[in-house]
């Protein structure tokens, strides 16, 4: 009995299909397992290492927050080029393996498709944050314990605060990755091999993150009710942009009490990733729409 | 109002800047028929199946399958389509079954024992739970044969299926193929420069060339049916006389391919009396055989017979 096709599912269902036979291939390659291994081991040693040094230096973290949010800058500076390299891998793990082929002959549109990858960019970004804050305030943890944060057994911070501020902080970070991701899609998108993507990625992020070594007064004032902001050049590379909000929270541990998470800093971390975001996915798009997949 | 073709395509034409690589293809192939798409490397068939299946855009024309437009209902166009397009390739870290449930998991048709049923009818089922990257070229055409065939598809599109497979692969495949037109009433349209293959499986053929479609139509029109030819074999030293007598009897000018064999256009001639002539002239007959224009000889000589790439 010859199937008839049917109705075709919703671009919602499609969409969590294309993710689910992402997620089912690249937990089971390799390369991404060693990514995310890579993520923990560096993570942990580099924990043991941090107090190490801090103890030969007679300096002391003196709470698990502060300890962790040091790590994590670390951390971050790593992992986010481990996840960008993985990224790349999104649209050219198919084209290299031919598989796009079925893919598209089946009732996916590639507008559909391209979504997916970014749902699928998502997935691992929340992944990759998860591991890092599991693994930095676990070694915060085992240090120096995490509680509410006191001093003189005032507590001048309850942990259910601090955990509000890193909740705030992730969805920054997990922001500014995106950002990364849509470099990362896009590349793959114009890709052929899996090796290509990764090293045109790793030369076309280190283009974008060469922007840090224009001085920051190079730049121009933009108006905002009745401020006027610096826009540094610099702030264009916007892989530097990811470390902002760890430098928001990172004024926590020391009891300083963070007014507003919505500073011109922020502010202008959030401009930069959307513009990149948009940027890029507007790149992907239009080369996934007129791609010849088949080649 | 007669029932919308399995697929149909009007004016195809595709071009690669200057390259035509196709030019207006015009082709119908109707519900349960088999249909073969013939031509030398580099004639535009893989080009016109991908445009077939919407994998690329047509520079001009359109493609409607079972009704609906594939450039404008794209996800109702290819819902009934299974398609093995240009050599089958899969993610190699992943099982075949791995593979087959991922795919098929895309259109929410994962079926356990669907997977078994379709690996075991293209001969994996041994293999099923081994890492593709270890499958011959083969294998692989069978694996893709089993995902094209996964989901019972209405319409089926084949390309070049037998590449890499052996001669019991590619017997193996043409069984399939004419058990799902038999059984299941499923329309498969199947690309090859393999012509005994496709003479073998196929209810209508087409013959392209050069981007342009030289003929089109059942098996019997494309090849000329009328144009039967006849293989004479005589008994040792009386091909001589065989021949003479078919010029001056019959106005034959007979080919001589090997030893003691004649092969000549039938025209008019009927075979029972022919025999009878020879019988009479002395003629020793070993063997006398009517045999139809083969789909070789019709595409070679509509091609041309060069082998080089076009």
């Amino acid at each position: 009995m010859s199937n008839g096709g049917g109705v075709p599912a919703s671009s919602l269902v499609t969409i969590a299909r294309l993710v689910r036979a992402d997620i089912i291939k690249l937990s089971r390659y390799w390369v991404v397992a060693v990514g995310y291994v890579a993520m923990l081991i560096i993570a942990i040693p580099g924990a043991v290492l941090f107090h190490m040094g801090e103890q030969f230096i007679n300096v002391t973290s003196e709470s698990g927050y502060a300890f962790a949010f040091g790590l994590m800058v670390r951390c971050l500076d790593f992992s986010s080029s481990i996840l960008f390299m993985m990224m790349c891998l999104l649209f050219s793990i198919d084209v290299a393996n031919g598989a796009v082929k079925y893919i598209l002959t089946r009732p996916v549109t590639r507008l559909e498709l391209l979504v997916s990858k970014y749902a699928t960019a998502t997935l691992m970004i929340a992944l990759t944050l998860a591991l890092l804050w599991v693994s930095c305030l676990g070694m915060g943890w085992y240090y120096y314990g995490l509680g509410a944060l006191t001093e003189n057994d005032y507590v001048i911070f309850e942990a259910g605060t601090l955990f509000r501020h890193i909740g705030i902080a992730t969805v920054f970070l997990a922001l500014s990755l995106g950002a990364s991701a849509s470099m990362a899609i896009a590349v793959s998108s114009y890709s052929s091999t899996m090796g290509g993507a990764i090293i045109v990625g790793l030369v076309l992020r280190g283009f974008v993150s060469a922007l840090t070594v224009m001085p920051a007064a190079l730049g121009f004032e933009l108006s905002w009710g009745q401020e006027t902001y610096h826009f540094a050049w610099s702030s264009l590379a916007f892989t530097s942009q990811l470390f902002v909000p760890m430098y928001v929270l990172d004024d926590l541990p020391t009891g300083i009490p963070i007014e507003s998470w919505w500073s011109w800093d922020i502010t202008r971390m959030v401009i930069v990733s959307l513009v990149y975001g948009v940027f890029f996915f507007a790149l992907a798009a239009r080369k996934v729409a007129r791609r010849d997949f088949a080649l | 109002m007669s029932e919308p073709a399995a697929i149909e395509a009007q004016q195809l034409s595709k071009r690669f800047r200057a390259l035509v690589a196709v030019e207006q293809i015009d082709l119908r192939v109707d519900e349960g028929h088999v249909f073969g798409f013939l031509g030398p490397n580099g004639a535009g068939k893989t080009t016109t199946m991908r445009m077939l299946l919407g994998l690329i855009a047509p520079t001009q024309g359109s493609v409607r399958i079972f009704g609906h437009d594939i450039s404008t209902d794209f996800k109702r166009a290819i819902a009934p389509v299974g398609a093995l397009i240009e050599g089958a390739a899969f993610y190699p870290f992943l099982t075949a079954r791995r593979n087959l449930r991922l795919f098929s998991g895309i259109s929410g048709r994962r079926s356990r024992a669907r997977e078994d049923e379709v690996l075991e009818l293209v001969g994996l089922a041994s293999r099923a739970d081994e890492r593709v990257g270890g499958y011959s070229q083969g294998m692989r055409q069978r694996l893709g044969l089993a995902l094209a065939l996964f989901e019972r598809p209405r319409l089926l599109v084949l390309d070049e299926p037998t590449n890499g497979l052996d001669p019991q692969g590619s017997r193996e495949i043409r069984q399939v193929i004419r058990r799902i037109r038999d059984e299941d009433g499923t329309t498969v349209i199947v690309s090859s420069h393999l012509l005994a293959e496709m003479e073998d499986v196929c209810d209508r053929v087409a013959i392209i060339a050069r981007g342009r479609m030289l003929r089109v139509g059942a098996l019997d029109e494309v090849i000329g049916g009328k144009d039967e030819r006849i293989e004479l074999a005589t008994s040792p030293g009386d091909s001589e006389r065989a021949v003479a007598l078919l010029h001056e009897r019959f106005g034959i000018d007979a080919e001589r391919p090997r030893r003691d064999h004649l092969d000549f256009d039938r025209g008019a001639i009927d075979p029972a009396e022919l025999t009878r002539a020879l019988v009479e002239a002395g003629v020793g007959i070993r063997a006398l055989t009517p045999r139809r224009r083969t789909l070789e000889q019709t595409f070679i000589e509509l091609t041309g017979s060069s082998g080089a790439v076009q």
